[in-house]
């Protein structure tokens, strides 16, 4: 058992040291959005109802009782807080697997399918060509008359979709012409499964990095959209419907605007940096130039270094 | 010594690790006179780029790379000196030249700007202040030195673009570049390597011309022995990160001492040599970075070798006169045809394993063409759903008639863009002909609208091996994935039978049946190109087209990968569509072959007719162009 589990421990040691060497950026800002993901799903279980109002208590300070104070209804900031990452979270999460299906399923037949690209990209930069806010709000109002949870997701799924089909696309389109294509196509294997064996596990990479953006970038709206009025309804909390609520009061209860806007920064933050990492990561020359730079922080100037001699076996 | 003015000693490189240094290097020394020419040859992976280029400080920026010894222009120590005094050295003293001129050139400017803009740079480095001056100055000097490297009008030149020349003239352009600041050592990585043998000649050739003209010192890094024989004053052979002999190209030409410069320079195919049998190869491959072996470094894939060398590092012997120099326990000073034979593993009594080519048809083109479309673009997609479809655009296959028999190996030569790799596209069937065009491929039509089972009936019986098997061999899959897929979509074998099927194709081959699991990056340029093969092999098929199956492999690989074609060829009764660049090579192996220049099929002939009677002039301009490092030496130096 022991024999079995340590090699594999091992490896994923000297992988993460390999890692902590090249760019600690994503050890970090990984670590924390772990910690952001894992506080806003088992954090309500601990903390008391963030909704149970309790009018004599409204706008506290911190104290004991409320680490992070109370709001205008006397609601607990800090469970409150919590509880609404758990909704952005998971209404960003929602957002970024229906856009990231369908933007690559999008990209994968503009790119594939060539003649088809002249009509999905013209829709796409169409649909890019209006400011991701702008549009937004204009299909929420449009979806539903009473701005609910449904009609923000649904519009901020069609607001994404194209960012992501831009980069599948292009990245299919180099994909389409490697040899590796043209010989399955050789081997009597037809269109679709071309794609679903060989360019999509090639791509996965690729998705990956643009998911990262696209959540925090859905964090983002769906934080703007809330403050708006226009997201998940009170009083479910949300970070924009906090901040919404919080403004009449920044002076008298600082804390209470303050907690979900450092919840908003640090979590898109997280995304954005874990995403730029992972870029790195899967970039084999912006890898190497990334161990080039850990090397040479580590000695000044390479050329005076004692040198290892060659073993033989 | 004093006229030595470039000078390596003991030179080590080693990438860092982290933990530990892998030596790439391994106490390299050599000495570079003024105007002269030294070719630095070995197998891909033997370390001849990482000397120069890290020795002149250029790895400094891709990797992290450790280097000891000295580095010595005269006199000073390039690896004393700071990037910034680096800067000065390079393109002022030292330039270089790369493989890929199009990815040296900038593509958003013209090439006058860039010309320009390098002696901008290097007059101000000077101390030049008068920007008016130096902007004009440039621009003359870019003019000159356009007409020096041969370019007819220069002036026209200056404002093209780089994608709107030809590859030649591109490396053209790089070399002008190189010499804006007159250096005194030009370093030229691998600078005909992607070229047409034509366009390498002419490039050797101005080259050397360019050298003898300046009286500059040029190393020369190349694979090819015979590009090494046509240009090199004295040749330096490196494996595995040692040199392991050097002297003046004569005596490494006629009289090498080391069996490896022996083996390189057997296992080029010659132009005017027909090999019966199988091509001369090197067994095995280049040791990797730090699992060299303790003996002679060689000695491992040396049929030669002694107990002794395998064993213990060679000595350095020098000749008297200290011109020629050589790492082995017992240099071979008498080459009998025996010794070359073992050597390179050619074996007399294999030469009759081929088979004679049928009296039947199994590939029949008939006026076949086929137009690239200008562009895609919705215009044009317009007027094909609206059957205006003959639009302009280039005719890559014009009007070509031909017949290929059952059994057949056929060899299509030709340069980039003759349409040669075209052609084999139309027999898989992987591009439409334009309407018109009769193929007939195993007794199918396939210009004409079929059906998928007749697709599959067709791809069945043709099969095809890619130039670059890095890029033909999906990397995010599995070897046994990879040779599974034609016959999981081809045949109605079960899964234990496609298992089978596998492994029997794994071990024709010759590849062991634990490659099965890895993916293809795990392995060697040779192994990956018989995972190809295997490949195609699966089916079954009666045909099987290689588009340039070795050129992106080493010649020592090369001949493996020929000789494995030839002893398939026996086992399976295929018929061979070969198609490359290489006419040497194609004519020492082919039954027939078929010379191709722009679309047209301007001869066919048998192998041996067509090297001692070409009948077209453009075969002769090829065969003239093909370097050989048996015939007479110093073509292109003769030339000054």
């Amino acid at each position: 058992m022991t024999s079995q589990v340590e090699p594999y421990m091992g490896r994923i040691g000297r992988l993460i040291a390999g890692q902590w060497r090249r760019d600690r950026a994503l050890l970090v800002w990984g670590a924390i959005l772990i910690a952001i993901v894992v506080v806003s799903l088992i954090g309500p279980f601990f903390l008391q109802s963030p909704t149970s109002q309790s009018p004599a208590d409204r706008l506290y300070g911190p104290s004991g009782q409320n680490l992070l104070g109370t709001d205008q209804f006397g609601r607990d900031i800090l469970s409150r807080v919590v509880s609404a990452g758990r909704v952005s979270l998971g209404v960003g999460a929602i957002i970024t697997v229906c856009a990231v299906g369908v933007g690559t399923m999008l990209g994968l037949i503009a790119g594939y399918y060539r003649a088809s690209s002249v009509v999905i990209m013209r829709i796409m930069d169409a649909m890019m060509s209006f400011p991701a806010i702008v549009l937004a709000i204009t299909l929420v109002i449009a979806l539903s008359s009473q701005a609910g949870a449904l009609a923000l997701v649904i519009a901020l799924i069609i607001v994404f979709v194209p960012y992501v089909a831009r980069v599948v696309r292009s990245r299919t389109l180099s994909l389409a012409e490697r040899g590796f294509v043209t010989a399955a196509r050789g081997s009597g294997v037809r269109g679709w499964k071309i794609i679903v064996i060989h360019i999509l596990p090639n791509l996965l990479p690729t998705i990956m990095v643009q998911a990262t953006f696209v959540y925090a970038q859905a964090l983002l709206s769906d934080a703007a959209l809330s403050f708006l009025g226009l997201g998940v309804p009170p009083p479910t909390p949300t970070w924009g419907n906090m901040i919404a609520d919080a403004r009449n009061y920044i002076e008298s209860a600082p804390l209470f605007i303050i907690s979900p806007g450092v919840a908003i920064v640090v979590a898109v933050m997280a995304f954005n940096v874990v995403g730029d990492s992972l870029r790195t990561l899967i970039d084999p020359r912006a890898r190497s130039v990334a161990d080039l730079r850990a090397a040479q922080r580590r000695h000044k100037i390479a050329g005076h270094q004692a040198y290892v001699a060659s073993e033989s076996r | 010594m004093s006229d030595m003015f470039f000078r390596i000693e003991n030179l080590h490189v080693g990438l860092n690790r982290g933990d530990s240094v892998l030596p790439l290097v391994d106490d390299v020394s050599i000495e570079i006179k003024r105007g002269e020419t030294l070719c630095v040859v070995g197998e891909s992976g033997s370390g001849k780029s990482v000397t120069f280029l890290g020795g002149l400080r250029l790895l400094d920026y891709t990797a992290p790379i450790v280097l000891e010894g000295k580095v010595l222009l005269e006199g000073k120590n390039l690896l004393e000196l700071s990037q910034n005094e680096m800067a000065q050295v390079r393109g002022n003293r030292v330039a270089f030249i790369f493989q890929e001129a199009m990815e040296a050139l900038n593509p958003a400017y013209t090439v006058g700007r860039q010309l320009v803009e390098s002696y901008v740079l290097l007059a101000q480095r000077r101390g030049h202040r008068d920007k008016k001056k130096i902007h004009t100055d440039g621009a003359i000097k870019a003019l000159e030195l356009l007409q020096e490297v041969g370019m007819h009008e220069p002036e026209v030149v200056l404002k093209k673009f780089p994608h709107q020349l030809s590859g030649g003239m591109q490396q053209r352009v790089m070399i002008a570049m190189a010499l804006i600041g007159d250096p005194e050592l030009l370093i030229a990585d691998e600078p005909t390597t992607a070229l047409d043998v034509t366009i390498q000649a002419e490039i050797l050739t101005l080259l050397r011309r360019l050298q003898q003209e300046r009286g500059m010192a040029c190393v020369l890094i190349t694979h090819d022995m015979g590009v090494a024989s046509e240009i090199a004053d004295r040749i330096a052979v490196l494996y595995a990160g040692q040199i392991i002999e050097v002297g003046p190209i004569k005596k490494m030409l006629t009289s090498p001492q080391h069996p490896y410069t022996k083996a390189l320079l057997e296992c080029v195919p010659r132009p005017n040599l027909r090999l019966d049998g199988r091509l001369r190869t090197i067994a095995g491959n280049v040791p990797a970075p730090g699992q060299v072996p303790p003996g002679d470094r060689f000695a491992p894939r040396n049929p030669l070798a002694s107990e002794k060398s395998l064993r213990e590092p060679p000595p350095i012997r020098f000749s008297e006169n200290d011109q020629h120099m050589v790492r082995s326990w017992d240099p071979i000073t008498n080459w009998t045809p025996e010794l070359v034979d073992r050597l390179t593993g050619w074996d007399r009594s294999s030469q009759h394993r081929r088979m004679s080519p049928l009296d039947e048809v199994i590939i029949e083109l008939k006026n076949v063409n086929k137009t690239y479309a200008a562009r895609e673009g919705i215009t044009s997609l317009v007027r094909r759903f609206s059957g205006q479809c003959r639009a302009q655009g280039t005719r890559a296959v014009k009007d070509l008639s031909l017949n290929i028999y059952r059994g057949e190996f056929f060899g299509i030569v030709g340069e980039t863009g003759s349409g040669k790799s075209t052609l084999g596209q139309l027999i898989m069937d992987l591009e439409q002909p334009d309407p018109g065009s009769e193929i007939r491929v195993a007794d199918l039509d396939i210009s004409a609208k079929r059906n998928f089972t007749q697709e599959k009936k067709l791809r069945r019986q043709v099969q095809m091996v890619f130039q670059n098997p890095q890029d033909s061999l999906d990397p995010r899959r599995t070897v046994e994935q990879s040779i599974a897929e034609p016959l999981y979509a081809l045949t109605d074998l079960s899964r234990s039978a496609v298992r089978a099927r596998m492994s029997d194709m794994l071990d024709a081959v010759g590849l062991p049946l634990s490659v099965a699991k890895r993916p293809p990056g795990e392995l060697s340029g040779g192994q990956r190109q018989r995972v190809a093969l295997a490949r195609a092999l699966g089916p079954k098929p009666s045909i099987i087209v290689a588009d340039e199956p070795t050129s992106a492999l080493d010649v020592s690989v090369q001949g493996q990968i020929v000789n494995l074609l030839l002893d398939l060829q026996a086992e399976f009764e295929l018929t061979y569509v070969f198609i490359t660049h290489n006419l040497s090579l194609i004519t020492a192996v082919a039954d027939r072959v078929g010379v191709m220049s722009g679309g047209k099929l301007v001869e066919v002939d048998d192998a041996e007719t067509l090297v001692e009677s070409p009948g077209h002039p453009y075969t002769k301009k090829l065969l003239a162009a093909n370097p050989d490092p048996f015939a007479e030496m110093g073509k292109v130096g003769t030339l000054a």
